[in-house]
């Protein structure tokens, strides 16, 4: 269903911009979920946060845990839901968790590396009610993005991916890794001009010091790199970032850290502020939804309204909380990590 | 500015548009740029030119300018 067609959506999507309106940022208002139901992956990237190569796993997670925690989330207003992995299309479960999800409630969204992504599989995926594929591209030179990724012909796949899932009727995006190692190399010019020129919408995914990349503080984006970041935003057109409202608001330029606001869920129903923040919540399996994100604002880090991503943006945070041996298979406790009083 | 210029621009902004193409002939999806997500950025521009907040279904239904016109009277607002 097109978003434009989707009462449910937009009415959500509307009241989470209107919130961003009144309150200047995303406060704690639930966004949605990122969703890792299975961490197995078909690629070896050098960048990888979620350890797939050495650690492909299903979890426990099953589709009655799926169903309850679709209900909840369309409780607490959320409106979109984001299919990760490790490689999403080598999880059997996909289309099943697409059509428990819902199109009529959710905007759903996938992350994939786009090797397994024919033109039957993004009819499949269309049908079942995805609304958006996010291809992740490293360059636009196929040598550099197959370094990247540990697959030679990854290049060629991902750039017929997204073919495949525009001519489905898809939303194909581009995801792109930045960070203060590559932010003035070209490259991201060079791919926004490929995404305009094809019609494709480009994400910008901040570099974190975590996963294989862990302690690596450099790769982090200064605050001069977001600047740039802002003033790329001004030139190209579907050019996002999490830290932005997701719809054109005139208000509030950067609407900020969105950690908690669309928490991270493991293979094992853990459930995380995001991505990268490597501390425990709490379990789908064991609390509400609600609970668990009521839990997590309450700490003041992710109540309070912080404007750059922690993950990519903050380093100070990241070196203080986020280094000890923690991962998103194996969260620590957010109580052993964080105090309370911390800000 | 009239409310017609209000009305033109409002289409130039949010879909990023030429204002030549803004005209009784433009439907959803007829120009590449109105897209479902370039309509909520029209929607948007909307809102903030004439100071109005579109129900749900308004939204849905506005799918050309033509219709716009009629669906901004239920705001009263006069193109």
């Amino acid at each position: 269903m097109e978003l434009k067609d989707n009462k449910r959506v937009l009415q959500k999507m509307r009241a989470f911009d209107k919130y961003i309106s009144k309150n200047g940022n995303v406060g704690t208002a639930p966004r949605g979920i990122l969703l890792n139901y299975s961490n197995a992956c078909n690629f070896k990237c050098q960048q990888c946060f979620t350890q797939s190569p050495s650690r492909p796993v299903c979890g426990t997670l099953t589709l009655d845990d799926i169903r309850k925690l679709a209900d909840e989330a369309d409780e607490l207003g959320m409106y979109e839901v984001l299919i990760e992995g490790g490689e999403p299309l080598v999880c059997k479960d996909l289309y099943d968790i697409i059509r428990i999800f819902g199109a009529d409630r959710f905007y759903i969204e996938m992350t994939s590396n786009g090797y397994l992504l024919t033109k039957a599989v993004a009819q499949r995926l269309k049908a079942a009610g995805m609304s958006r594929v996010s291809i992740s591209l490293d360059s636009t030179k196929a040598e550099i993005h197959d370094r990247y990724r540990g697959v030679k012909g990854a290049y060629e796949h991902a750039i017929q991916a997204l073919e495949n899932a525009k001519n489905a009727g898809m939303q194909a995006s581009v995801n792109f890794l930045v960070g203060h190692y590559n932010i003035h190399s070209g490259e991201i010019e060079e791919i926004a001009e490929f995404c305009q020129k094809n019609d494709y919408h480009f994400s910008i995914v901040p570099a974190t010091p975590t996963g294989n990349w862990k302690a690596k503080f450099d790769v982090m984006l200064t605050p001069e790199d977001t600047a740039y970041l802002e003033k790329l935003r001004t030139i190209y057109k579907h050019f996002w970032r999490d830290i932005w409202p997701p719809l054109p608001n005139k208000k509030v330029k950067v609407s900020g850290c969105i950690a908690v606001n669309r928490p991270y869920i493991n293979p094992y129903g853990d459930v995380l502020p995001c991505s990268y923040l490597h501390m425990k919540l709490g379990n789908i399996k064991e609390k509400p939804l609600k609970e668990i994100m009521e839990y997590g604002f309450s700490y003041p880090c992710f109540g309070n309204p912080h404007e750059c991503c922690y993950a990519g943006e903050d380093p100070e945070f990241m070196e203080k909380y986020c280094m000890n041996d923690m991962s998103i298979l194996d969260p620590i406790d957010i109580e052993k990590v964080l105090e309370k009083n911390d800000k | 500015m009239t409310n017609l210029e209000k009305y033109v621009n409002a289409f130039v902004e949010g879909l990023g548009v030429e204002e030549d193409v803004v005209n009784s002939k433009l439907e959803y999806q007829s120009v590449p740029e109105w897209d479902s997500v370039g309509h909520m950025g029209l929607i948007s521009e909307l809102e903030d030119a004439f100071d109005i907040e579109m129900e749900t279904d308004d939204i849905v239904d506005f799918n050309s300018y033509n219709t716009g016109i009629k669906i901004l009277k239920k705001y009263n607002v006069e193109i």
